[in-house]
């Protein structure tokens, strides 16, 4: 019995993502064997084939192939998602690129109130909470959820586009702050004129 | 006087005051830093002719920085005559800081729409595949005496270290926490028990908010779930529910 042939049967069953872990654990096979019949069955399934496969978060799911999207769904109408509106896509970087933050961390960011945008994202489960900060009132803490990685491509969080360098941007202008700060301290000492 | 070019775009074209702030810099060529030594203040008054008054939240943010664009700019205009002594940052570096932090994650925003997929779908897993499914048992009124007295104490702990203070009338009433309580639940479907006390709630307050409660589950607008003895409760609306007459004289009453 083939393993790729096993998890062929077995992803088309779950339908949803299966984890790695998930399949070493039951099917006790070795991590290399696994990865290199994942890897197979990556070629396999890409390019023309109808069915894809995608990895994210450590796991594992078919999916019907992107480019035949408009056609499948002709024939077979499943629930299609609408393009993110332009705020919804702000608050959603953001919270992907500062995970995990409260509610009013995201509002300082854009300036704005972002009730709607957040309770909107979260209603489409591509944010949810992942905690509470340790604060007056406990605000709740935002982060990316898996099917936020589908539905841009993504297998992981650190996947994002430059996502060291705008972490890394991102720091210099907090820095920037104390900085100041420090140079302030210094002006306590200067003559009035 | 300079003129201020007509602009060709409307105030709602913009995600916000720093999005409108960006597209002035953008616009001018500037680097964010510049911003005061320019025109860029007058060019964001000139927008702000646009705002719909009756939007008052919109209004709010977008005035709320054309306040904090005038005060930055007063401040460079007025002769220095008292050098401040500030522990926190100036006003300029703290905005020129947003402005900076908007820009980097805007532009991330950005790319992330390249990314975006819609047509990929997925298959539900086969229902004839079991899984370990969570059950809520219900329970009884005692469980949640139990919960309430732990967050009590707790609560009581916290007021004996705190030092003496002021006591401040509750906030609210039982009937208008009713009023409130049900509303939230409606909306959320469910909710945690232990988030529907703040932190800063008094003891009264936190008798308010339980005798709420109490008065919601018996009238069996919400439901009460717990999982395992001392573990959270779910607060869940309860779509069934019939119109208790009851319910209505005493809601009528509320002011």
């Amino acid at each position: 019995m083939k393993l790729e042939n096993l998890i062929e049967g077995i992803l088309f069953l779950a339908g949803e993502g299966i984890s790695i872990t998930e399949l070493l654990e039951k099917l006790s096979v070795s991590e290399s064997e696994l990865e290199k019949t994942l890897e197979r069955m990556e070629k396999k399934y890409s390019g023309n084939s109808g069915i894809h496969i995608i990895r994210y978060n450590e796991k594992v799911q078919f999916t019907s192939n992107p480019e035949y999207g408009e056609n499948i769904a002709l024939v077979l109408n499943p629930i299609r998602e609408r393009e993110l509106s332009q705020s919804m896509l702000e608050t959603l970087a953001i919270i992907a690129y500062k995970q995990p933050l409260t509610r009013l961390d995201i509002e300082e960011v854009r300036g704005v109130s972002s009730d709607y945008a957040i309770s909107n994202l979260l209603k489409h489960n591509l944010i949810t909470i992942v905690g509470r900060k340790n604060t007056l009132g406990k605000p709740a803490l935002f982060g990316t959820t898996d099917l936020f990685l589908k539905r841009f491509g993504l297998v992981s969080v650190d996947q994002l586009p430059e996502f060291a360098t705008t972490l890394e941007r991102l720091k210099q202008i907090q820095s920037s702050e104390t900085l100041e700060a420090e140079l302030l301290q210094e002006k306590e000492f200067i003559e009035i004129d | 006087m300079e003129s201020i070019q007509t602009h060709n775009f409307k105030l709602n074209d913009f995600e916000g005051p720093l999005d409108l702030l960006l597209h002035l810099i953008r616009n001018a060529k500037l680097d964010v830093k510049d911003i005061f030594i320019s025109n860029i203040t007058e060019q964001f008054l000139a927008y702000l002719q646009d705002v719909d008054a009756l939007n008052i939240k919109k209004a709010s943010e977008f005035l709320e920085m054309a306040a904090t664009l005038l005060e930055i700019k007063s401040r460079t205009l007025l002769p220095q005559m008292v050098e401040e002594i500030e522990k926190e940052e100036s006003i300029e570096n703290k905005l020129i800081r947003q402005i900076e932090e908007y820009r980097i994650l805007k532009e991330a925003g950005e790319k992330l729409k390249g990314l975006e997929n819609l047509n990929r779908f997925y298959k539900q897993p086969d229902p004839s595949i079991k899984k370990q499914r969570v059950q809520f048992k219900e329970f009884c009124i005692e469980n949640l005496l139990n919960a309430f007295q732990k967050l009590s104490e707790h609560r009581l702990e916290q007021r004996v270290q705190a030092a003496p203070r002021i006591i401040v009338k509750e906030r609210f009433t039982v009937p208008e926490k009713i009023k409130l309580m049900r509303e939230i639940i409606k909306e959320r479907g469910s909710i945690s028990f232990f988030a529907l006390f703040s932190k800063e709630y008094t003891k009264g307050e936190i008798v308010i908010t339980f005798l709420s409660l109490l008065e919601l589950v018996r009238l069996n607008v919400i439901r009460a779930v717990q999982g395992a003895v001392f573990d959270d409760i779910q607060l869940q609306y309860n779509e069934e529910q019939l119109m208790d007459s009851e319910f209505l004289v005493f809601s009528s009453t509320t002011t």
